[in-house]
């Protein structure tokens, strides 16, 4: 079949032709011989010029025949099924057939036109579809991202295996460690993980039962845990993720809030309701004892007498001094417990604008630049709509504004004429407010925020109301305190669908979770002292090098940094001065690699600086390791260069010139190279981790047998 | 009545009122600020025939006091009377476990202190507390 296609329907078809002249001529040539056995031999020549005059006409109108079949059959039904083969593998929309050649094949010309022009226009319409899918699955993926690093809740989804699917910035933040957010981690690596387990567990109890169709909670049920440092208390819920299509639990989400303070502050109001009856009683005790013994009918001697005016005074000192302390931790208590929040001064001063009536607003004026603050804003915003609709009408205009005072932000309410008596101004505090919770008058919110109005003149003369406020707790006009990535990596639900990586070993290399990495020392000989002063990684996770995902941390070695070893990577003793050591840094890069294989360019040697210390900090770096020197070796040819320039000029993998030599660039670099080498070694059978270590320790074998 | 009292009080007003009080109803006194010095007074003759325990001592050493005494057979008879601010129920259970004979809760009437001091120092007492006649 593949022989008789690979002549094509036109020699074939001129060979038939040729087949047709080959039988005509020997019918010929049969024809003489029959007649010269008749004839006789004389008419030999005769009969061979009339038949070869007789071939040759016949030869010629076959010639001629052929030549108008190819023309107008073959050749046509050849561009036709060439068109019909472009067609159908074309990946766009193309310009219509020509059937011009096919004229004489009846209707195969117009049908293969409507049938190219129809899987046109279903190409067209599904490409379409595709896009405006795709626009939607974008535009739906971007609101996701932006309502999740918006949410100040931490959000973390994770599949049945507790590896983490999902996370927002929130998380990031309120987990902490930025190294051990990540996806494709154990949950377990950021929080205790027993509390979210028994959560689960009653939750799919739940579930299973069917009872979330009647329970008020359906399928979420609130969860309280702890980051793994036990520093802050998480409060949040759970809600169970459940395949649409077959019922499964597919997963779980997780909304958490810091409640540490919250807690804190519960537990303080119990641990100083306590102390005040502690340190109360005694003085008390005394004073009510001595009070009784004082209005006895038997009289004193004056001497007892004065011991126990000296005791009074003594104890009710102390009673008043215990008082003041306990007012002054409860005014502490209260404003903690709030929540309080960063705000800026414009929207501040819009809301009140919104808050007092119309009339009013016409007397009412923002002015100058503004200001980040810190307070609880409903609460601020019903105090001074309060304080302005009484005094627009005592003074008249009133300009708002906002202005720095050192620590603290003011916000000033100015006027021009008479400043309003401090009478005044505490009858207003004293009148409860009228959207707050509960009858709390404007004295109970400037006593949660520990503030008070201040009266005085402006520098201008105006006359200035103020009331201080805390500044803004976070720095809203410079930096994140926690740098990120501007477009984070931060979510893959295709790890919904994979299999607790119980046994690594078989796993295929391209499911696996990887932390590509390398040191930067101040030398080549650890055990002649030299150290590490720079480890950096990235995390490979189901082929997708994560560039938000990276550990990339300097290291004050202890020792000076040999100027041979900045020359290669640039790092001076300078910027090591006041980094950590190494022993806590191994510790976060441990945290950062905790259930991934571990790959380096020549990973012995990062392996060894890794274990010298590892006993020190703690740890055991026992993850798989790859080496892309090994790998390279396994699927190139022999005589191949190995470094990670040759590498990555060989496949193709280019860099910014900043993140060149670098740690993070070149662990950047090695992952990419990496993930290309993958096809290579598949087509060499090495797919799995188990395969992959075996090829690389024949690798070493007969490196170790040439090193000889 | 002519009995010997031991005071074991760190506060001084506190220590001056119950020793007036105590001296008010007819006793002889002894005032110790420590359960060191308390221990030191008790070693010595002649024994106090009733101390007057703070339990709200510096350090919670009050009621580990009233279990010293209670474990030294040669002060058998030296009656407990534990004052403390502490008057949830078990802390007076507490108190009866550890050796108290009586427990009267801070603050208190001093009225409450002479009667309950006299009941002690009484010939055959039975023990009584504050706690029971309050209710």
């Amino acid at each position: 079949m593949a022989e008789r296609e690979r002549l094509g329907l036109r020699l074939r078809v001129f060979l038939f032709f040729a087949l047709i002249l080959c039988i005509a001529g020997a019918a010929i040539g049969a024809g003489i011989w029959a007649a010269a056995q008749r004839i006789g031999p004389e008419a030999l020549p005769h009969l061979v010029l009339t038949g070869g005059a007789a071939w040759f006409a016949i030869a010629l109108a076959t010639l001629l025949v052929w030549q108008k079949f190819d023309e107008n059959v073959a050749r046509p039904i050849m561009v036709l099924s060439h068109e019909l083969e472009r067609e159908s593998t074309a990946s766009a929309a193309r310009a219509g057939v020509d059937t011009a050649p096919a004229r004489y094949l009846g209707m195969l010309g117009p049908a293969v036109a409507r049938a190219t022009a129809a899987l046109d226009a279903e190409r067209t319409a599904t490409a379409e579809r595709i896009a405006t899918a795709t626009r939607a699955a974008e535009q739906a993926k971007a609101r996701l991202e932006s309502v999740l690093s918006e949410l100040k809740q931490a959000i973390v989804i994770c599949n049945r295996e507790h590896l983490i699917l999902l996370y927002n910035t929130e998380a990031v933040r309120l987990l902490g460690v930025a190294e051990s957010v990540g996806l494709g981690r154990p949950l377990s690596a950021l929080m205790l993980d027993e509390p979210v387990r028994h959560a689960l567990d009653r939750v799919e109890a739940r579930f299973r039962a069917g009872r979330h169709l009647t329970h008020p909670d359906g399928l979420s049920i609130a969860v309280l845990t702890a980051t793994v440092s036990g520093e802050r208390t998480l409060a949040g819920r759970l809600g169970l993720i459940v395949n649409a299509d077959d019922h499964s639990i597919a997963g779980f989400a997780i909304s958490l809030g810091d409640v540490t303070s919250q807690i804190e502050a519960a537990s303080g109001r119990d641990r100083l309701i306590g102390e005040m009856i502690d340190s109360l009683t005694a003085p008390l005790t005394a004073l009510s004892a001595m009070g009784e013994i004082l209005t006895d009918p038997a009289p004193l001697d004056p001497a007892q007498r004065r011991r126990f005016d000296a005791a009074i005074a003594t104890e009710s000192h102390r009673a008043a001094e215990a008082v003041a302390r306990l007012a002054e931790r409860h005014a502490n208590l209260t404003s903690g417990v709030w929540p309080m929040e960063d705000t800026y001064s414009p929207t501040l001063f819009a809301c009140i604008l919104g808050r007092v009536p119309a009339g009013l607003r016409a007397s009412l004026r923002v002015e100058g630049e503004g200001l980040w603050l810190h307070a609880e804003t409903f609460c601020i915003v019903e105090l001074l709509a309060h304080v302005l609709r009484r005094l627009v009408p005592l003074a008249g205009p009133v300009a708002l504004t906002a202005e720095r005072r050192g620590a603290n932000v003011s916000l000033d309410l100015l006027w021009a004429g008479a400043p309003v008596s401090l009478a005044t101004i505490e009858g207003w505090l004293a009148e409860p407010l009228e959207q707050t919770l509960g009858q709390m008058t404007g004295r109970d919110v400037l006593m949660r925020h520990r503030t008070g109005f201040l009266p005085n003149r402006a520098p201008d003369g105006r006359a200035r109301l103020r009331l201080p406020l805390g500044s803004a707790i976070h720095d809203h006009a410079g930096a994140p305190a926690v740098p990120l990535p501007k477009r984070p990596e931060f979510y893959d639900f295709d790890l919904m669908n994979r299999a607790l990586p119980a046994d690594l070993a078989g796993q295929d290399l391209r499911h696996l979770s990887y932390v590509v990495f390398d040191t930067e020392t101040t030398g080549l000989n650890p055990g002649q002292g030299d150290r590490i002063v720079q480890i950096a990684g990235v995390r490979i996770v189901n082929g997708r090098l994560l560039r938000g995902e990276v550990f990339d941390e300097l290291v004050d070695p202890g020792r000076p940094i040999p100027a041979a070893a900045t020359r290669i990577h640039h790092i001076t003793d300078a910027m090591v001065a006041g980094r950590p050591p190494i022993e806590p840094v191994l510790r976060r890069f441990h945290a950062f690699a905790q259930g991934a294989v571990l790959i380096a360019h020549n990973a012995a040697f990062d392996m060894r600086f890794l274990g010298l210390k590892a006993d020190a900090a703690g740890v055991r770096f026992d993850h798989p390791v790859l080496d892309t020197v090994l790998m390279s070796a396994l699927v190139s040819d022999i005589t191949a260069e190995h470094t990670l320039d040759a590498l990555a000029e060989r496949f193709g993998v280019t860099l910014l010139p900043e993140e060149r030599h670098t740690a993070l660039g070149d662990s950047i670099a090695t992952g990419a190279v990496f993930l290309r080498m993958l096809d290579l070694l598949a087509a060499r059978g090495i797919r799995t981790l188990a395969e992959a270590q075996a090829a690389s320790d024949t690798m070493v074998a007969l490196r170790r047998r040439q090193s000889y | 009545m002519g009995h010997r009292v031991l005071i074991v009080e760190d506060q001084d007003s506190m220590a001056l009122v119950l020793d007036h009080l105590v001296r008010r109803e007819g006793c002889e006194t002894t005032l110790a600020a420590d359960p060191d010095a308390a221990v030191r007074a008790l070693a010595g003759a002649p024994l106090p025939d009733l101390v007057l325990l703070d339990a709200d001592l510096a350090g919670r050493a009050g009621l580990d006091l009233c279990q010293t005494i209670r474990g030294d057979a040669r002060l058998a008879g030296v009656r407990i009377l534990v004052l403390s601010a502490r008057c949830a129920r078990l802390d007076i259970e507490r108190a009866f476990a550890l050796g108290a004979d009586a427990f009267l809760p801070k603050p208190f009437a001093i009225s409450d202190l002479g009667a309950t001091l006299r009941a002690l120092l009484e010939p055959d007492p039975l023990p009584v507390t504050a706690e029971a006649r309050h209710g």
